[in-house]
């Protein structure tokens, strides 16, 4: 019995890692925009693993953020998966720690952007250590507006797409 | 995990707002001396004083695969052999603190003037 929800969830963590690559991809068609360092993007796979750390939690959250640099590392080389994978992982982690707060003085909406602004600085020390330079944080300002609005974006999707995303879960867990 | 917006989101976003203002600020000021630094694998490889460029030219970095546009008071990337082309996509650059980084090929161009006059800020490890 317990092995059955366990393959239950794999089955769900599958579904939505899937979901995860599929609006990474989608964002890398867009063009880049105008004012913004090219390379900077929405981040609308994180609704995905904002998702599985509310309601699944920090192991599940990042296996997808690491499928997701794997996916980056296959199709745009290595420097897009180490950039990919350090964003990633600090921003999981940040929303995890702000969503498993006691009584949290946080919304869906300052959750997401917390987490993007993790996710510039994971890169922006990600960037620095590749480089061997610290003068990559000249990008900071831009990248750190950019995740405030980014985050706002995404948290109001995930607070739309939520009830269809929870009835996802119990498709499979039920 | 149900509302979309608390208290402390809007101190948040204030918060940021300012940090991201105060950070911005200095790139309004850069009067005087335009200059363009070159890092290679971390280290300050060469320095164009961008207000003294009366022609446009290339600076070829033959071993990173990088070729570098200068032209009066400003710099980019105009072409290189990575495989994104980001660096090429980021354009010129022309106010004290912009910046474009190529990862794969470890460069990194900053223009330095104003209040980002300073000396190398280079790690090394």
């Amino acid at each position: 019995m317990a092995r059955k929800t366990n393959n239950r969830k794999t089955a769900l963590l599958g579904v939505l890692g899937a979901q995860a690559l599929a609006l990474s991809f989608l964002e890398n068609i867009f063009p880049a925009l105008p004012g913004l360092p090219p390379g900077a993007k929405p981040g609308f796979s994180n609704i995905v693993t904002m998702f599985t750390a509310a309601t699944a939690g920090l192991g599940e959250a990042l296996a997808i953020t690491v499928i997701k640099s794997v996916f980056a590392g296959v199709t745009r080389g290595l420097s897009a998966f180490i950039m990919s994978f350090a964003g990633g992982i600090l921003s999981t982690f940040t929303m995890f720690f702000l969503l498993r707060l006691k009584s949290s003085p946080f919304g869906i909406a300052g959750v997401s952007v917390a987490s993007a602004a993790a996710h510039n600085l994971g890169q922006l020390l990600a960037a620095a250590v590749l480089t061997g330079t610290s003068s990559v944080f000249g990008y900071a300002p831009v990248l750190l507006l950019f995740a405030v609005a980014t985050g706002l974006v995404t948290g109001t999707v995930l607070k739309v797409l939520m009830p269809a995303l929870r009835k996802q879960s119990r498709y499979f867990l039920k | 995990m149900k509302t979309l917006f608390k208290k402390a989101d809007f101190l948040l976003i204030a918060v940021l707002c300012l940090v991201c203002a105060a950070l911005f600020l200095p790139r309004f000021f850069g009067a005087g001396k335009l200059e363009a630094v070159i890092y290679c694998e971390g280290a300050p490889f060469r320095r164009v004083d961008l207000s003294t460029v009366k022609e446009a030219y290339t600076i070829w970095l033959d071993a990173q695969g990088v070729v570098l546009k200068v032209e009066p008071g400003a710099i980019g990337y105009e072409s290189s052999n990575c495989p994104d082309k980001l660096c090429v996509r980021t354009g010129r650059l022309t106010r004290p603190g912009d910046t474009a980084a190529c990862l794969p090929s470890k460069t990194v161009v900053v223009l330095e003037g104003g209040f980002f006059r300073k000396g190398p800020d280079v790690m090394t490890y």
